[in-house]
């Protein structure tokens, strides 16, 4: 009798061990990571901050998942840096009670703080946050912005802690380099004559029209300020062509932040002097300037 | 005088006439081959054949494509507008790409005071430069300072060739070292 006491107790111990060897190791080995782009920044410039989680994969979730996640960076320096934006890249669409990114000027902290009283983060999950710097114009030569990290992690079973820092370097001395994406329609305009007008014996509403496609946005996708311009241009005097922005007339450069658009809608003006067929009546030039 | 002689003094008189005519037809000829101002480069209508020699691969470029409007165009843009000229090598030094989102080809010139100085060839999505050769006798046009330019941007449509309605014109300060 004794003897299969005994080997039950084994074979009790054999199935669980392993479960909470499984459910140690899993919580053991979430981490995170730190992403700064680009590697170095000029002063005036942005640099983006990604903090990742590591080893939170499905199996992992499975095992031991997280309930619980704050991520704090502290000693954000607001003479030396801006936070432009700050976000988190938890989607979860299971009602967590909070997931919500947030800055604190007077703590000098941004924090995430995720949280979910029933379930569990969604697996895998890797970026779980997003901050945008701005560096200070006013600094010189070539160094670093040291921002520590704490991220603290709320597992169904344990409490993990860890630390590590986030490095911005800077240098004065990289060219400055500027990205831009433009998009433009087909360009496709009609005229028409409008509607006979049986009273007055004329066409009311003549006129151009484009059903959406004469248009050209430009999207700044660097790290700086840059300035656009937008200019019709043609040989005849027949056609005139401007641009808006949907409600007033874009006659000037228009400033776009990094990351910021603009859509310059051309709207043409003039009755045509001979049929067109097809016909290339203009270009569009995008001048783009610096800050 | 007998007419035998004037007609031989005519035909001496002639010759010289015809020899400083000749003279002036061989100076016209070596000025219009050597010496005559080729006149301002011509933007294409439809993308050169030949890429850019310079052009080279961007690294970890994915080649994920943007959205581009039926009809329309996408293009993405990365820049410095700082460019060196060396007048020794006649290259100009500058940072430009056409990373692989782009929908478009693209032809680079670089213009100053209304002038071409540089035209690249066509340079495909996913592709930069770092070097351009400048135009035959552009160098002779420079001398070292600083100088206000442009970038004059031209896209194409990749299958096409075909030049599109929109173009770009970035302004640029050029450095000429001799």
């Amino acid at each position: 009798m004794k003897h299969i006491k005994n080997t039950a107790l084994v074979l009790v111990m054999a199935l669980i061990l392993p479960l909470i060897a499984i459910t140690a190791n899993a919580a053991d080995a979430y981490g995170f990571a730190v992403k700064v782009s680009p590697q170095a920044v000029r002063p005036g410039g942005q640099a983006e901050v990604t903090v990742a989680l590591t080893g939170y994969t499905a199996e992992a979730a499975a095992a031991d998942g997280i309930r619980g996640l704050q991520v704090d960076i502290t000693g954000i320096d607001t003479t030396k840096l801006t936070v432009v934006e700050k976000s988190t890249l938890i989607v979860d669409n299971s009602g967590p009670m909070s997931n919500t990114a947030s800055y604190n000027a007077s703590n000098k902290c941004v924090r995430l703080a995720y949280i979910h009283r029933s379930g569990s983060l969604p697996a895998p999950c890797e970026d779980v946050l997003k901050v945008v710097f701005q560096l200070d114009s006013a600094l010189t030569g070539t160094g670093s912005i040291t921002l520590p990290v704490t991220v603290k992690i709320q597992t169904f079973s344990r409490q993990i802690t860890q630390t590590g820092e986030i490095i911005i370097n800077y240098s004065d001395e990289i060219v400055p380099v500027i990205n831009v994406d433009i998009t433009w329609g087909n360009m496709q305009f009609e005229y028409s004559d409008g509607t006979w007008n049986t009273r007055t014996y004329s066409y009311d509403n003549p006129g151009w029209t484009d059903n959406g496609t004469g248009y050209v946005t430009a999207v700044n996708t660097g790290e700086a300020a840059a300035t656009v311009q937008f200019v019709y241009n043609t040989d005849r005097t027949d056609i005139s062509g401007s641009f808006t922005d949907g409600t007033s007339a874009i006659d000037e450069k228009v400033t776009i932040n990094a990351g910021a658009q603009t859509t310059a809608n051309l709207v043409l003006s003039g009755k045509p002097s001979e049929i067109l067929d097809n016909t290339t009546i203009g270009t569009v030039t995008v001048t783009i300037g610096g800050e | 005088m007998s007419n035998y002689e004037n007609e031989d003094s005519r035909q001496k008189k002639a010759i010289p006439i015809l020899l400083i005519i000749t003279a002036l037809a061989v100076c016209v000829a070596v000025w219009a081959l050597f010496f005559r101002d080729s006149g301002p480069v011509l933007t294409p209508d439809q993308a050169p054949v030949q890429e850019e020699v310079n052009a080279e691969a961007i690294e970890g470029d994915t080649g994920e494509k943007m959205e581009s409007p039926q009809g329309g165009g996408s293009v993405s843009l990365t820049f410095s507008r700082d460019v060196d000229i060396d007048l020794s090598d006649e290259t100009a030094y500058l940072i430009f790409a056409n990373p692989g989102k782009s929908n478009q080809d693209m032809v680079l010139q670089i213009v100053v005071q209304d002038t071409v100085i540089v035209q690249s060839g066509t340079l495909k999505p996913g592709n930069q430069v770092t070097e351009l050769k400048l135009l035959d006798k552009a160098a002779k046009r420079l001398s070292e300072g600083v100088y206000e330019g442009n970038f004059n941007v031209l896209y194409y449509h990749p299958e096409t060739g075909e030049k599109a309605i929109v173009n770009t014109v970035i302004p640029i300060t050029i450095t000429v070292n001799e």
